[in-house]
């Protein structure tokens, strides 16, 4: 219990060892609180310095994304697809299902002209017929499950992209 | 179940910030202080409902906060070592009329402070006036004064 000081005229009962140790927990406590903030300006806990990751190259396919998000909170997926995967004035791009499933999709800009669902993916067709710049594509989506997040993007068979994110609480 | 969760994990993270930044954080009420806890309650408040603005789900979060106040108000009760972990103890910080430098500085506490509780709550003038001053629990300073 540590050491206990009853002052002679006063009712008083101090325990000076206890109140040094909370001096010092408090203190420590304290750099940890001026850390979790360091590490949140730096972008640990999304939205900062170092969340934003890219991948892929300009000459086919680049995504932009969080590495890390907040439950709840609207994030975004940017992509630019290279001219050279246009057929027909058109841009096939796909996206794994098990992602999915976890984001609440609120929009896609641009608009895509159709979406075919198959077992593992879900594939989005746009227009592009502009062949001589890159197709930029835009998920605005909502995390709605806490935790690790693995994602496959891709356009034809062979150009594709894994991203991993960490939604937090 | 999500509610239990959110407003359990809240009252702890209150609990546990509160008590790590001292007694004397928020004990003295200026109007600042006051302004910081309304917003502290304000993003507490968006954390505890999330999105959900049910009746329901803050029924939930009220007797969540309400049970888990009340158990801890009995394990203090029953236990010394919880009383003093979540409260503290209180301090004297000046012995007839001495003030006790040491103590005063781990507690952030300063001359100033003493002689506006004394000046406040007994109307004395000076720091050898005053026998016993006191940090509480609570974070505000009883001051006892000298007998004339």
């Amino acid at each position: 219990m540590g050491s206990q000081e009853r002052l002679a005229s006063l009712e008083i009962t101090q325990d000076l060892a206890f109140q040094e140790r909370e001096s010092l927990v408090q203190r420590v406590a304290w750099c940890g609180m001026a850390l979790f903030l360091l590490a949140a300006l730096l972008g640990l806990f999304g939205s900062g310095l170092f969340s934003t990751a890219t991948l892929g190259s300009p000459d086919s396919l680049t995504l932009r994304y969080d590495r890390f998000g907040r439950f709840e909170r609207p994030m975004a997926l940017h992509i630019e697809i290279a001219p050279r995967y246009a057929q027909a004035g058109e841009v096939e791009l796909h996206l794994n299902r098990d992602y999915q499933q976890k984001v609440s999709l609120q929009s896609i800009s641009p608009e895509p002209l159709y979406v075919e669902a198959t077992d593992e993916q879900l594939i989005y067709r746009f227009a592009h017929s502009n062949l001589q710049q890159s197709l930029p594509v835009v998920f605005y989506i909502v995390p709605e499950a806490i935790g690790s997040y693995h994602g496959h993007i891709g356009v034809g068979d062979d150009e594709q992209l894994d991203f991993s994110q960490f939604i937090y609480p | 179940m999500d509610a239990v969760f959110r407003a359990s994990i809240m009252y702890l993270f209150l609990l546990i910030i509160f008590r790590i930044t001292g007694k004397r954080t928020l004990g003295q009420s200026t109007t600042f202080d006051f302004v910081l806890l309304l917003i502290i309650g304000e993003a507490t408040q968006q954390a505890l409902l999330g999105n959900d603005f049910s009746l329901t789900n803050a029924v939930i979060v009220i007797t969540t906060l309400v049970l888990i106040d009340v158990g801890i108000a009995f394990w203090k009760q029953r236990s010394q070592t919880m009383d003093k972990l979540l409260d503290g103890m209180p301090l004297v910080i000046v012995d007839n009329g001495e003030p006790l430098k040491e103590r005063m500085d781990r507690v952030r506490i300063d001359e100033e402070d003493i002689l506006s509780a004394a000046r406040r709550t007994q109307g004395l003038e000076r720091m050898e006036q005053i026998k016993y001053a006191v940090l509480e629990r609570s974070g505000d300073i009883s001051i006892i004064p000298t007998e004339r």
